[in-house]
């Protein structure tokens, strides 16, 4: 009797990798390698553009960000450069794991196959996971190398500084797009979750800007300063070495429990 | 035609996603008082020195611009005008559209229409709400300014819905479009003030319709017909072409 039990768990474990493997060829590497290419594509630019800027625009960034030097500069705005791709084809990727299938009237033949709605978001919600985390890890090294190349290097931020902040924020947009997924769930209008998944973004950017335009709010919050302005990432890029590969290994499970929520919340909901 | 793109108007007005992006605009016109309170000095003089103006009120509105209006045209648009005809088409509507008796390219500037109403229409109401809120919170505040400089920046926001409606038809995927329209809108904002950070690159940055939509910024002391009317112009010149594309190329969509 166990033996039946044990050949039938092998046997759904098999099927299960083989459908999680179809799930992967049906992701679009193409817009992966789009995004990538674009990521790489605006670092470049931030780098040959920034130097070319008057000395008071730099200033204006050293002053109100707390920024040293021009590494610093450059790698504050290399971050967005890292953060914008990862989290957009993120979100562009997860939006058909259910949102556009449920429109289309697809789920419910989706949901009909011998399969936990927990599975079917995770086969599908991986595939996105490794396209951000290759996306995050290919920029940030793009990054990195800009600023290896910096002449001021060293003195306030280094590559491996500059990778591991890299990898911090591709590990936000993984964890952030993961939890959008128990919403996205529930909602019938993929642009309605495109519109809510936007305007986290801009959140997650908002604090930067309280701290250049209103820079007496965090006065006494060293703590809420350090944790959620994203341009803190530069300040402390001796940390950022090691705890970037540890933020973006934690992401994962992370990652996996909100998407097995999400199916706890899809299997409860009208398909 | 004119009929059927109103009922479309009104559908879209009604539906959640438009009411989200709505909370949303007032929800920037409610918390930017806050974050403009006390500006540090550093903030302050090299704003004047960018704009070769001295006036408080020109750190409001770059910091409205650039921080609040400027970040939502580059996806309330996308929101907006990337499911035209697209929508249709994978929920199976696309085809019953196709027999009556209309072309796609008309049913294209119809959506695309309605589409670019409903962006000016939220985009406006924010404006006028703004005009009040800000009245009573920010001192020195003009809203005979703010409303005028707005109203040219609303022409960008319409021209960003008009890109997206054709970038969705040309690419004909979704989500695929979505995300093209964000890259391509994200970099005309990105890019749209660096005129003022590199004077030397003003003209240039002209070629980009978010910096001309931004472009009462550095005009603000002396705003008159004469100076909003031709980027207004431009901008819709700009749309009108960018929907006879999405148009000319919907003509061959399938259902």
């Amino acid at each position: 009797m166990s033996s039946t039990n044990a050949s039938a768990n092998a046997s759904a474990n098999a099927s299960l990798r083989d459908y999680l493997l179809l799930e992967w060829r049906h992701t679009s590497h193409r817009t992966t390698c789009f995004v990538a290419i674009f990521g790489i594509f605006a670092i470049v630019v931030t780098h040959l553009i920034f130097p070319l800027f008057p000395d008071r625009a730099i200033l204006f960034m050293k002053q109100g960000f707390r920024l040293e030097d021009m590494a610093g500069v450059l790698l504050l705005n290399d971050l967005l450069g890292i953060y914008f791709p990862t989290y957009f084809l993120g979100l562009a990727l997860s939006m058909s794991i259910v949102l556009t299938t449920r429109e289309e009237h697809r789920l419910e033949i989706l949901l009909a196959k011998p399969l936990r709605p927990s599975q079917f978001l995770l086969a599908r919600a991986l595939p996105v996971i490794a396209s951000i985390v290759f996306v995050g890890i290919l920029t940030s090294a793009t990054c990195a190398l800009g600023i290896a190349l910096q002449a001021d290097t060293g003195a306030s931020v280094g590559p491996a500084g500059a990778f591991g902040s890299g990898l911090t924020l591709t590990a936000l947009a993984v964890v952030l797009l993961a939890a959008l997924q128990i919403p996205f769930v529930r909602m019938r209008d993929p642009f309605q979750g495109l519109l809510v998944a936007s305007f986290l973004f801009l959140l997650t950017s908002m604090p930067a800007a309280v701290l250049l335009y209103r820079p007496d709010v965090f006065e006494g919050h060293e703590r809420i300063l350090n944790t959620f302005v994203m341009t803190t990432l530069v300040w402390h890029e001796k940390t950022m070495i090691w705890l970037g590969p540890v933020l973006l290994l934690v992401s994962i499970p992370i990652s996996v429990l909100f998407v097995r929520l999400a199916g706890v919340v899809l299997e409860r909901s009208d398909v | 035609m004119i009929r059927l793109a109103y009922l479309d108007y009104r559908a879209t007005l009604k539906e959640r996603k438009t009411w989200l992006a709505g909370a949303i605009f007032l929800y920037a016109v409610l918390a930017i008082p806050m974050i403009l309170e006390r500006p540090p000095p550093h903030v302050r003089e090299t704003i004047a020195a960018w704009f070769g103006n001295p006036d408080p009120f020109v750190v409001f509105m770059f910091i409205w611009i650039d921080l609040a209006m400027n970040k939502l045209i580059s996806f309330v648009p996308v929101v907006l005008g990337s499911a035209v005809l697209l929508r249709e088409r994978d929920t199976g509507v696309l085809a019953i559209m196709a027999a009556k008796p209309i072309s796609m390219s008309r049913y294209f500037v119809i959506r695309a229409t309605s589409a670019c109403a409903v962006m000016f229409t939220l985009y406006t109401a924010a404006q006028l709400f703004g005009a009040v809120w800000f009245s009573f919170k920010i001192d020195g505040f003009r809203p005979g300014t703010f409303l005028a400089a707005m109203m040219l920046h609303a022409f960008g926001g319409v021209w960003a819905t008009a890109l997206a409606a054709t970038i969705a038809v040309a690419i004909r995927r979704r989500i695929i479009s979505a995300l093209v329209s964000i890259v391509v809108l994200g970099m005309f904002v990105g890019l749209a003030l660096v005129g003022y950070y590199q004077p030397a690159w003003k003209t240039l940055t002209l070629a980009n319709p978010i910096s001309l939509a931004a472009s009462a910024m550095g005009k603000l002391g002396a705003l008159d017909v004469f100076v909003l009317a031709p980027p207004m112009f431009v901008l819709m010149l700009l749309t009108v072409v960018t929907m006879a594309l999405g148009a000319r190329i919907a003509r061959d969509m399938e259902a």
